[in-house]
């Protein structure tokens, strides 16, 4: 006999069993998730990704206890059944019922009738019945007073963190106070006031917001926020602030205060040298900006390099870098709806200085897209610097092109940029040659600033 | 249970069905009619009775112990008259002979000839209470004990087979140990069970003053006969066990061998002999007496549990530090059994 009604009675419990470890297993795995969430948030993580990684640790630990409660204690036929006597003291009738053979003897028979018959009165939810249990409720209200209050401990944890002496012991006042005089002389040089205050504010800030025995600047907030307008004004440009809010690690690229010195003082001391009194020997010829074109898909390496920096010039179709065609690819007369530049000045070690791929319109934070009449209706400067330059992306208007494209013109070899030869600028056809001197040749106007 | 197989033209596999169900519900209305009829006549030993059907059910001997004036010899007596066995009482003394039990030779003179004829004793009775087991010299108890254990009777060669059913009922008393043979542990493992009779409280004291004190006398009825317990004994041994029963049985029985590597250290200090196999088939044939008894068709781990302490406290021996430390057996039983019971169910 296949008993319906027992094996249908088994079945409904198993689900509500299964249910009621999911519901456990759950509570525990979201207070997990909650603590991951806390010591994310109070680490100084982003809450976003806090957020998540809760989620993350909230559903691997529940997948984690569900599959280990399952092997170790699978609910097999007998086991529901034995659950179910135990919780309606059936006496093992059903446990029993399920493994005997009726045809067996009249006993048998009998019980399996008698366990048939009482089966359909038996209530699943007696016997897993859903309530509150004292751990229960305790971990749910943990769970979301760790939610709730984390967020809030944030701030003083981080103003902790930014105390901390590790954090800015390293940052003496002679460090600021360099970088200071540096900006002074760039702001000098450059003719800019808005550098000169920003100099004359850390200088204010060594004399007033720093431990008078460790030479230590303690006032990190503040210095971040002159460093990042320092970084802003010397390098113009959209991008994330070079140091995070609190005086820690960039959120983007993990820059120390210490690091963050070094980058500005590299970079001012550059714009120090543009007086302007040497005007002849800044000036480079044309001849001196090369271009190249990466093959598809390579990624563009350092472009260090001694003497003459590279320009570079990624000519592709429109659509994305993974599917456009290298310039050798194209034919005499091709239309092309974007083109891409990746250009480096030459008066920098092409992608390590701080100034690579600095044109004119980008040295004066003019980022935004430009038309060029009878060479492109749109430029677009990307403004994220990279290590092999900057990109620069023109969208070309179809009947805007003066020549077509001769890949004899444009005969580039392909690989890195260190190894490609160089092509000179006035070489491009001047759909993109002019839009390269642009944004890749510092303008004399520049120079003479 | 039957108005499920009724049916509106019944092949002969289904009429075959019903007729057992049938046969099986008159078994379970004698018992418990048996029950019943027992209780009327004989007041307040409700839990003697119990184990005594089941020991009965199960075809095996019990001994009974208590103190006198309890009514142990009543309740044998009264279970023999609704039963409908032939009773027999041997008291046993020091001067009982084992012939005085099992029967003897005897010359006698046929048709002008001396001729040997076997003279069946007391034990050739379907119900026998051996009143005072312990007051007989071992080789006597050997005697009925044998009996017991083989259900025949070897007298000059002659095997002599035993009526069915046939059941011991041995009493004995705990005080007045003077001059007694206590039943040595290989003998004693052959009772099914070992029921104590206890004083009754004090409304059963009242009733029982007022049955039997008064002007009328309450006649035992007749309710079976000795093959419808026969029947009823082959029934018994149909009632399904669940396997995690069983499991928990064997799990237990090991548990009390202080012989066996893994044994407690509570069990290898105070247990001198733990439950023999005997023993754990008691347990199962009196789970499942127990179960057809209260109407039910399946042996339950409540059922085990109620058989526990009758069907395995003459089985256990505690070591000498056990006794002296005043450790319980039924302490010891209990303890280690709910620990396997919780071990394999939860």
């Amino acid at each position: 006999m296949s008993l319906p009604a027992v094996r249908a009675v088994i079945r409904r419990v198993r689900g509500r069993v299964r249910f009621g470890r999911l519901i456990a297993i759950a509570t525990w795995a979201c207070s997990g998730g909650a603590v991951a969430f806390g010591a994310a948030v109070m680490s100084g993580g982003a809450l976003d990704l806090a957020l998540l990684s809760g989620a993350v640790a909230s559903v691997i630990l529940c997948s984690a206890a569900f599959l280990a409660w399952e092997v170790a204690r699978p609910l097999t036929e007998a086991r529901v059944a034995r659950l179910v006597d135990d919780r309606l003291g059936l006496l093992d009738l059903l446990s029993t019922a399920i493994e005997v053979d009726p045809r067996s003897n009249p006993v048998a028979l009998a019980l399996t009738l008698q366990a048939e018959s009482r089966a359909p009165d038996l209530s699943a939810a007696e016997v897993v019945d859903f309530r509150w249990t004292k751990t229960g409720a305790l971990l749910l209200a943990a769970t979301l007073m760790v939610a709730v209050t984390a967020p809030m401990l944030r701030g003083p944890f981080s103003s902790i963190a930014r105390r901390a002496p590790d954090a800015v012991g390293t940052v003496t006042a002679d460090q600021v106070l360099e970088v200071a005089s540096l900006a002074e002389a760039a702001a000098e040089a450059q003719r800019d006031p808005h550098l000169a205050a920003v100099a004359r504010a850390l200088q204010e800030l060594v004399r007033d917001g720093s431990d008078g025995e460790t030479r230590t600047v303690t006032d990190t907030a503040s210095l971040t926020e002159l460093l990042n307008t320092l970084d802003r004004l010397s390098l113009p440009g959209a991008r994330q602030p070079l140091l995070a809010a609190g005086g820690g690690e960039g959120e983007s690229d993990g820059t120390s205060l210490e690091s963050a010195l070094a980058r500005l003082e590299e970079r001012l001391t550059r714009q120090a040298m543009f007086t302007g009194l040497d005007e002849e020997a800044m000036v480079f010829p044309e001849e001196n900006w090369q271009v190249f074109s990466p093959r598809e898909g390579d990624v563009a390496g350092d472009a260090t390099q001694a003497g003459t920096g590279p320009v570079s010039a990624d000519l592709s179709k429109q659509g994305t870098s993974a599917s456009v065609p290298s310039l050798a690819e194209l034919s005499p007369g091709d239309d092309i709806g974007t083109a891409e530049l990746l250009g480096a000045s030459s008066d920098s070690s092409a992608g390590g200085s701080s100034l690579a791929g600095l044109g004119t319109q980008d040295l004066f934070g003019d980022a935004t897209a430009e038309a060029f009449a009878d060479t492109a209706e749109a430029v677009k400067v990307d403004g994220t610097e990279s290590s092999d330059g900057r990109r620069v992306t023109m969208e070309l208007a179809p009947d805007a092109s003066g020549e077509p494209i001769s890949p004899e013109q444009l005969d580039f070899a392909y690989g890195r940029p260190r190894d490609l030869p160089d092509t000179a600028v006035s070489a491009l056809p001047p759909r993109f040659g002019s839009v390269a001197a642009t944004y890749f040749l510092p303008s004399q106007e520049t120079v003479r600033r | 249970m039957s108005a499920g197989l009724n049916a509106s033209s019944p092949s002969a596999d289904e009429l075959a069905r019903s007729a057992a169900l049938e046969a099986l519900e008159q078994d379970l209305l004698l018992v418990s009619e048996a029950r019943r009829a027992v209780g009327e006549a004989v007041v307040g030993q409700d839990a003697a009775l119990e184990h005594l059907l089941v020991c009965l059910m199960s075809g095996g001997h019990a001994l009974i112990e208590g103190a006198p004036g309890l009514g142990k010899t009543l309740l044998v007596k009264t279970l023999s008259e609704v039963l409908g066995l032939e009773y027999s009482r041997i008291q046993f003394t020091p001067d009982l002979m084992p012939a005085d039990v099992t029967g003897t030779l005897a010359l006698t003179y046929e048709e002008g000839r001396p001729v040997t004829r076997f003279q069946r004793g007391p034990v050739f009775a379907q119900l026998v209470l051996a009143d005072e087991v312990n007051r007989a010299t071992p080789k006597t108890q050997a005697a009925l004990l044998e009996a017991m254990q083989e259900r025949t009777v070897t007298v000059a060669g002659q095997e002599h087979r035993l009526p069915e059913p046939f059941f011991v009922l041995a009493t004995q008393n705990p005080f007045e140990m003077d001059g007694t043979y206590t039943l040595p542990e290989a003998q004693i493992d052959r009772f099914f069970f070992k029921v104590v009779v206890d004083h009754p409280s004090e409304e059963v004291l009242v009733d029982i003053l007022d049955l039997t004190t008064g002007a009328g006398v309450v006649e035992a009825r007749r309710v079976m006969g000795p093959e419808d317990m026969l029947r009823i004994q082959r029934r018994v041994r149909e009632v399904p066990v669940a396997g995690h029963v069983k499991q928990v049985i064997a799990r237990f029985v090991r548990s009390t061998l202080p012989s066996v590597p893994d044994a407690e250290p509570m069990v290898k200090k105070y247990v001198r002999f733990g439950v023999s196999p005997r023993g754990a088939q008691a347990l199962i044939l009196a789970a499942k007496a127990r179960a057809l008894l209260a109407g039910r068709f399946n042996a339950s781990l409540q059922d085990v549990r109620a058989a526990l302490v009758p069907a395995l406290r003459h089985r256990v021996q505690l070591t000498y530090q056990g006794v002296a430390e005043g450790i319980e057996v039924v302490d010891v039983l209990n303890g280690l059994f709910e620990a396997q019971a919780r071990s394999v169910t939860a």
